[in-house]
């Protein structure tokens, strides 16, 4: 159970991880500042939640998923220590 | 079976695994009772140390490189800046709902451009003659109709058509002439040098006329940090030409220090009534864009604002850093059109105009806390092609943050 959760999270890593990636160069060359300033318009609402969406799984992969795994490593650390004889 | 009361989820576990059973014994009540909060102390701090060291880390890979001032660092920020240059933008770029505004960020763009060009070729003169050439497309832009619109607009003529007035056009005459001066000191052959003359003879007739030393950049509107720009084209001119600095420019920074900064925090005022009076609370993406033009003119008093930015308006944590907009932390409202948008208080404008300072004053720390701040809510991509974009930067972004980042301490 351990070893497929392990796969899962390592999978939904790798998922954030290209997602951003892609996001990240579709959003450049100044398309998010534009949306953001031009005002209003489907398109530029559509790239704006985009641009939230990049960020958001970018502080998610570069705060919450290592504070995630220092926590999983922290807790393992501790069980192995109290199972010790 | 004793311990489990009810049909739990552990209990059931545990009548199903034998070996988890045992070991589950094995601990001890004292533990066993005292086990999910140490493990959630336990977790909470291994999450704390995690974020504490990995977020830094991943952000600040290219702070070093960028402080060291690394020729191929600094040659990706001037490629995606000059591409920005080059494909061209105006106005509807930006999109305010203001025209002013939309003109100066055009303005602001081509000023801030041209300064990183010129800076990089001063840091690297081996690449003096690329640079040369992107320096060039920038201040023609800034020259243009497109560029000087928004100055022209307020005023009711261009500013270059004005030299002899008492017109104040403190910001188009200010920003130029200090990229103009810059131009001056790397080539001896400007082929700006009788516009660069001619504004700074007309910069010193009105600084001299302005009866607190502020010159105005709007009919009726004063704002400091134009001023600064102004006086430090003037020291920068007659550096360039290696002729002693016109005393105006020692009367002027006395003045705007008398007359234009806050006793108590140590900040610059943003707006100022024409006999020195303040009328806008002194503010930190002001003082941090004085801080690095003034650094043109005299080191001291630029590290005297760097030195108030940092100790009034810095905000830390976990090695990222950001600055307030006001000292007394705030956050008035939503920000403006100098702040940029403020969260919790916090200018994305400040923040990135003190990376100058941090560079110039020799503060890595500070420098490589901006830069990951700017990293984690940038969002730098690297491409060999187009060189160093910001996701969040847009043409005003990249240019602001490629001049911030390649400011560099005079020499004496």
């Amino acid at each position: 159970v351990k070893r497929r959760r392990l796969a899962l999270d390592a999978a939904l890593v790798l998922g954030l991880i290209v997602l951003h990636e892609g996001m990240k160069r579709a959003l450049s060359d100044g398309a998010l500042v534009a949306a953001l300033l031009s005002g209003g318009g489907a398109h530029s609402l559509l790239t704006m939640c985009a641009g939230v969406l990049m960020l958001t799984v970018r502080v998610t992969l570069f705060v919450v998923v290592p504070g995630s795994i220092g926590a999983r490593v922290a807790a393992a650390a501790l069980s192995a220590a109290t199972r010790l004889p | 079976m004793g311990d489990c009361v009810g049909f739990t989820p552990l209990c059931a576990a545990s009548m199903e695994n034998p070996w988890k059973r045992e070991s589950y014994r094995a601990e001890g009540v004292p533990l066993r009772m005292a086990r999910p909060l140490v493990v959630r102390i336990v977790r909470f701090v291994g999450f704390l140390l995690a974020i504490a060291a990995v977020p830094r880390w991943l952000c600040a890979r290219d702070a070093a490189r960028a402080y060291a001032g690394d020729a191929d660092y600094q040659e990706g920020l001037a490629r995606a800046v000059d591409g920005w240059m080059q494909r061209g933008f105006g106005e509807s770029t930006f999109g305010t709902g203001y025209s002013r505004f939309d003109g100066e960020w055009v303005f602001g763009t081509y000023q801030m451009a041209a300064l990183g060009f010129g800076q990089v070729g001063l840091e690297h003169p081996e690449g003096a003659a690329r640079n040369r050439a992107r320096m060039e497309r920038a201040i023609d832009r800034m020259l243009s109709p497109a560029g000087s619109a928004f100055d022209t607009a307020a005023w009711g003529r261009a500013a270059v058509d004005a030299l002899e007035s008492s017109e104040g056009h403190a910001a188009f005459l200010g920003y130029t002439n200090l990229v103009l001066s810059l131009h001056r000191t790397l080539f001896a052959d400007s082929k700006y040098a009788a516009l660069n003359d001619a504004m700074t003879t007309a910069l010193v007739r009105r600084f001299e006329a302005a009866p607190a030393l502020l010159i105005e950049t709007y009919p009726g509107e004063i704002y400091p940090v134009d001023n600064t720009s102004g006086i430090a084209s003037i020291a920068l001119h007659a550096r360039a030409l290696g002729a002693p600095e016109p005393p105006i420019v020692l009367r002027a920074i006395a003045g705007l220090r008398r007359n234009a900064v806050d006793r108590v925090s140590g900040l610059l005022f943003q707006s100022a009534a024409a006999d020195g009076t303040p009328r806008d609370a002194p503010r930190g993406s002001g003082t941090a864009l004085a801080a690095y033009f003034l650094s043109f003119a005299d080191a001291r008093v630029s590290a005297d604002l760097h030195a108030s930015v940092q100790r009034g308006l810095a905000t830390r944590l976990f090695g990222f850093r950001a600055l307030s907009e006001y000292p007394d932390g705030a956050g008035r409202g939503r920000g403006n059109i100098d702040s940029g948008p403020l969260v919790l208080g916090l200018s994305v404008s400040a923040t990135g105009f003190a990376l100058a300072g941090c560079r110039i004053h020799r503060d890595a720390d500070c420098f490589r806390e901006i830069l990951t701040t700017a990293d984690l809510f940038g969002a730098p991509v690297h491409r060999d092609e187009r060189g160093t974009t910001y996701v969040s930067g847009g043409p005003l972004g990249d240019a602001i943050l490629f001049a911030m980042q390649t400011a560099q301490p005079r020499p004496s």
